[in-house]
């Protein structure tokens, strides 16, 4: 958690988000990819506000979700980052939209070549 | 059904052909599909002459409906229905022990117990290593003022119980048939060690 | 009649009836699984119990019940409802709860009535039982573990198909129904196991896993692969027919369709024309509309109107067939023929190639001759029908020809024309049975009338016709039985050589120079001459496009709005389900596009202007569906010569039920068929 860049935050934040996590925020921890975890420092009576400032772009499929159930009050605190199994893969941002995106094999930027579908019909051409 | 047990053909011998006229005439005209049963039962004494395993093979189910000018699965259903018809080969003695309730209440579980003993047979419908026995759990044979029965083949053989099964079974493989009935010696079912009523009352045809 | 009360509603039902035939009578709707109306009672799954009043108190099972005068029924008391409920419970017990994977899905007799008369939940813990699945052939898929045991296969085999090879085995837990000895139903008509089937033991294989009847768009149509016009609804989803179903029309195919109509639906995906193409220097290349219309008027051009020929094909709707022939006309050419197996058909007179009988009149017939035909192959509903006829009693049936098996028993003559002579001098004892018979019949086949002497057999066959009183002013005993559905429309159409026309022998080996091919596959296009100029147009390549010069593609039958005009001379219309594939159109809109391409615009821009110019050529063209029952009103027979018989046997005019046709030899299934139950051909083919 702690090779993130530690002033990665400020980039994912506007104005009124820092002003507010320097008046209120505590900050909880980091995340692999750098996003920081707040929590409302002060006690308000019930539940404690849980926050997050995104590194890079504010996307919230970048929460991991080692990081997710916490921020939405499933855990009391993080999942451990330690005891990963070989087949946990690491987590990524939903890609859909940008150049990374998953395109079914018949998608013209993967091909445009699909398997036989409903509805298809086989052409007679001479000779057969 | 096990193809590999299936003889190529079957065709009804001498013997058998001089019964079929008999029994097609107890039918009217026209209904002879109705002779399917005795005609199965036919074929079955016959190859249990003939190859000491009385079954019918489904070439004789053929041959009984080409006989009667029925559909050949007319026959089958008919054959596969009626538990009397064994459609896999027996051994040459086909044990068949009831277990329905009097049978059980008297004592059946050991007949069945020797009958396993004896022939070495571990389930039903199984035929014993040397080919002698198949054993069959049938329901009611009708019998229940005898029980336990079994029935080998034909014959009942009632008033079991374990000694008198294994003393049976030892006698069939050495060859020998007992006489059927019950092995306690009673007189059909007349009370066991003689009658208790009517005691004083005698036969007398001159009266 | 007799007078009973159901539910409080009074009916009266003719005396012999059951009392859920009394019950559908009043509206009241009785659930069943083994009852069905076209065959025997067998009263077995107990699901149609009711209540009848004054009788012992217990619910009666209403199908095999008769109803008895002043009976009172109660179809929804209590005790019927707790009845019914027990009885879907014990149904249930055995059966496998695999409704999400089931192809019965959602047309299900089982899941209908267990939502509608079972209970919400199941008492049953113990194990269920499983059974192993039968292989009856390439179109009837099987999970047994599914049956309910109504026998209503069993009774559909036995009774109307005529092939008793199913039955049910064994007993008890052990019953099973199946065929016991492992192999395919040999039946022209086993695809409707599929639909009498309550639940989905009995499937169909080709569509097993393919669609649910849900998603499915029905559209009302007539089926071409054979001449029976059996009524049908094409399940498309998409712009695919997925499957074919039977209509109910108890004039033509009850409710019963034949295989090959069936299970042809996958021939309609391969082999498909979707765009012109036109040959180039021995080549041919695609080409559009455009150019293909250019290459045929460049041909066109500077030919006189005796050189220019049409064939109409088996498939031919009648529009496509007035529109060839109004454009023939047009060019100034009368060489017309319909008749590709050259089958020496009279065109004069509507008798005298009509079923006229007409199908349902076979019930009414007291002694049938049949002459050079398999109706088991040529026409399998027909064939049925027929069958129906000998189960309800005494009729004589005998047939010239190739022996044949077709399911019922049949007096088979002898195979040459000149035992057809012998019964008409008399000597032939069957004469006597003909003539003694008051509603006696006669079917002509296609393989009597196809042959040199065919116009000879077919005079012959009038000619007994006549003589034993099968014309008579209320009964026309004299019938054709045809084999390409297009072919009495054509004939009604006068798709025949007009005056100084030229017949299809004529216009082969260079008798024209343009010849125009409607679908036409069914004769050797090896007879054609090389410098003919071939135009083909059609659904299927087929052989008729690998001898074109130009193709034009077309609609195949689900893919048009078209009148066809049956055996019987019924007029029926099919309906458009799914569009043409690529570029090809319906047939009768090709040719107008092309008559207005070389300036001779035919009269007629859409289809009831089509359809007035077909009632305008022929009057049957305006009575659809319906079929007036004429008797004869005139005896004067066919052109030939009755005693012209050659000494040749008749041949089978149909080799192969399941490949007669563009559609069906593109179909994979029918391909399969024919590997399965015609292996000699098979062989012989390669």
């Amino acid at each position: 958690m702690d090779h993130a860049p530690r002033h990665a935050y400020i980039t994912g934040m506007n104005i009124g988000t820092r002003i507010s996590t320097w008046l209120h925020g505590r900050v909880v921890g980091r995340d692999a990819i750098g996003n920081v975890y707040y929590e409302d420092k002060h006690d308000h009576g019930g539940r404690r506000r849980r926050w997050v400032a995104y590194a890079g772009e504010p996307e919230a499929s970048k929460v991991p979700p080692e990081w997710h159930a916490w921020l939405h009050y499933t855990t009391d605190a993080p999942l451990p980052a330690q005891g990963r199994r070989p087949w946990q893969k690491p987590h990524l941002a939903n890609a859909t939209g940008t150049p990374a995106g998953y395109r079914p094999p018949g998608h013209d930027y993967s091909g445009g070549k699909r398997a036989a579908a409903t509805g298809d019909y086989e052409a007679w051409t001479p000779g057969t | 059904m096990a193809d590999s047990t299936q003889p190529a053909s079957f065709a009804f011998d001498t013997e058998s052909n001089a019964k079929i006229p008999t029994i097609l005439a107890k039918y009217p005209p026209g209904k002879q599909a109705s002779a399917v049963l005795p005609l199965l039962d036919l074929a079955q004494r016959q190859m249990g002459r003939t190859t000491g395993s009385a079954w019918v093979p489904r070439v004789a189910m053929d041959e009984v409906a080409r006989v009667l000018g029925m559909a050949p699965i007319r026959v089958y259903e008919v054959a596969t229905f009626y538990l009397m018809f064994n459609t896999e080969p027996v051994g040459k003695y086909h044990l068949q022990l009831c277990t329905t309730t009097p049978c059980w209440l008297r004592g059946s579980d050991d007949v069945v117990q020797a009958c396993r003993k004896v022939t070495g047979i571990k389930g039903w419908k199984e035929t014993s290593a040397d080919g002698l026995f198949t054993m069959s759990e049938v329901e009611c044979v009708g019998a229940c003022v005898n029980a336990p029965i079994l029935q080998v083949n034909d014959d009942f053989y009632e008033d079991m119980d374990a000694a008198s099964t294994e003393k049976l079974l030892e006698a069939l493989k050495r060859g020998e048939v007992p006489p059927p009935g019950s092995v306690k010696g009673r007189q059909t079912s007349a009370p066991e060690g003689g009658p208790i009523t009517l005691t004083t009352l005698t036969f007398n045809p001159a009266e | 009649m007799v007078k009973v009360t159901v539910d409080g509603i009074e009916v009266e039902v003719p005396a012999g009836s059951n009392v859920l035939q009394a019950c559908e009578a009043a509206g009241k709707e009785i659930p069943r699984f083994c009852y069905h109306e076209r065959l025997s009672v067998a009263g077995n799954c107990r699901m149609c119990l009711v209540e009848i009043e004054k009788a012992p108190p217990k619910p009666f099972a209403s199908c095999a019940y008769p109803v008895n005068d002043g009976m009172v029924v109660h179809t929804d008391s209590p005790m019927v409802r707790k009845a019914r409920r027990g009885v879907m419970e014990f149904l249930l017990i055995n059966h496998p709860l695999d409704c999400p994977i089931c192809d019965q899905g959602g047309e299900c007799d089982l899941q209908d009535q267990a939502v509608a008369y079972g209970t919400d939940r199941s008492r049953y813990e113990e194990n269920k039982r499983a059974v192993k699945d039968k292989n009856l052939g390439p179109l009837v898929k099987t999970v047994m573990t599914r049956c309910i045991h109504c026998t209503r296969c069993i009774r559909f085999s036995t009774e109307v198909a005529g092939v008793p090879e199913l039955g049910a085995t064994a007993r008890g837990e052990s019953m099973e129904v199946g065929t016991y000895v492992e192999k395919a139903l040999t039946s022209e008509l086993s695809g409707n196991l599929i639909d009498i089937c309550p639940v989905g033991a009995l499937t169909s294989k080709p569509y097993a896993f393919v669609a649910r009847p849900w998603e499915l768009k029905k559209t009302d149509s007539v089926d071409v692969l054979d001449a029976v016009g059996a009524n049908i609804r094409v399940d498309a989803r998409g712009p695919e027919v997925l499957r074919i179903l039977p209509r109910l029309n108890e004039d033509v195919n009850e409710e019963w369709l034949a295989d090959k109509s069936r299970f042809s639906v996958d021939g309609l995906k391969r082999r498909r024309l979707d765009s012109c193409w036109v040959k180039r220097d021995g080549k041919l290349r695609k080409a559009s509309w455009q150019e293909a219309f250019e290459a045929i008027a460049a041909k066109l051009a500077g030919l006189s109107g005796d050189r220019v020929g049409a064939v109409a094909g088996n498939l031919a709707d009648a529009e496509s067939m007035v529109a060839l022939k109004d454009l023939m006309a047009a060019l100034g050419s009368a060489n017309l023929d319909c008749r590709q197996d050259g089958a020496a058909l009279d065109a004069s007179c509507r008798d005298f190639y009509n079923f006229n009988t007409s199908i349902a009149g076979i019930e009414e017939a007291d002694a049938l001759l049949i002459v050079g035909s398999n109706p088991r192959r040529e026409a399998p509903l027909i064939n049925a029908r027929i069958r129906k006829r000998v189960l309800a009693g005494p009729f004589p049936v005998a047939g010239i020809g190739p022996e044949a098996d077709l399911t019922y028993g049949v007096d088979w003559l002898g195979n040459a024309p000149a035992v057809l002579a012998s019964l008409l001098d008399g000597t032939h004892p069957f004469a006597a049975t003909l003539k003694a018979a008051n509603k006696p019949m006669i079917i002509v086949g296609q393989g009597a009338l196809a042959r040199p002497d065919g116009a000879a057999v077919l005079a012959a066959c009038w000619k007994l016709a006549a003589q034993t009183g099968m014309l008579g002013a209320e009964w026309h005993g004299f019938n054709v039985l045809h084999t390409a559905a297009s072919r009495v429309g054509a004939l009604d159409l006068g798709f025949v050589p007009g005056s100084k026309g030229k017949g299809l022998d004529a216009m082969l080996g260079g008798g024209v120079d343009l010849l125009w091919l409607l679908g036409a596959d069914e004769f050797d296009t090896a007879r054609i001459g090389a410098g003919t100029f071939v135009v083909y147009q059609g659904h299927h390549g087929d052989r008729g496009a690998a001898r074109a010069d130009v193709i034009l593609p077309g609609a195949a039958y689900t893919e048009k709005n078209g009148t066809y005009v049956n055996t019987e001379g019924r007029v029926q219309r099919g309906q458009l389900a799914v569009y043409p594939p690529g570029e090809a159109r319906e047939d009768w809109k090709i040719l107008r596009a092309f008559s207005g391409f070389i300036d001779k615009p035919l009269p007629y821009d859409n289809l009831t202007a089509i359809r007035a110019r077909l009632e305008q050529a022929n009057p049957v063209f305006a009575r659809t569906n319906v079929l007036p029952r004429f008797g004869c009103s005139d005896t004067a027979g066919p052109a030939g010569e009755p005693t012209a018989l050659s000494g040749a046997p008749f041949r089978p005019f149909i080799e192969n039920y399941y490949q007669t046709d563009p559609i069906s030899r593109a179909s994979p299934t029918m391909a399969e068929c024919t590997e399965t139950y015609m292996p000699t051909l098979r062989q012989a083919a390669e």
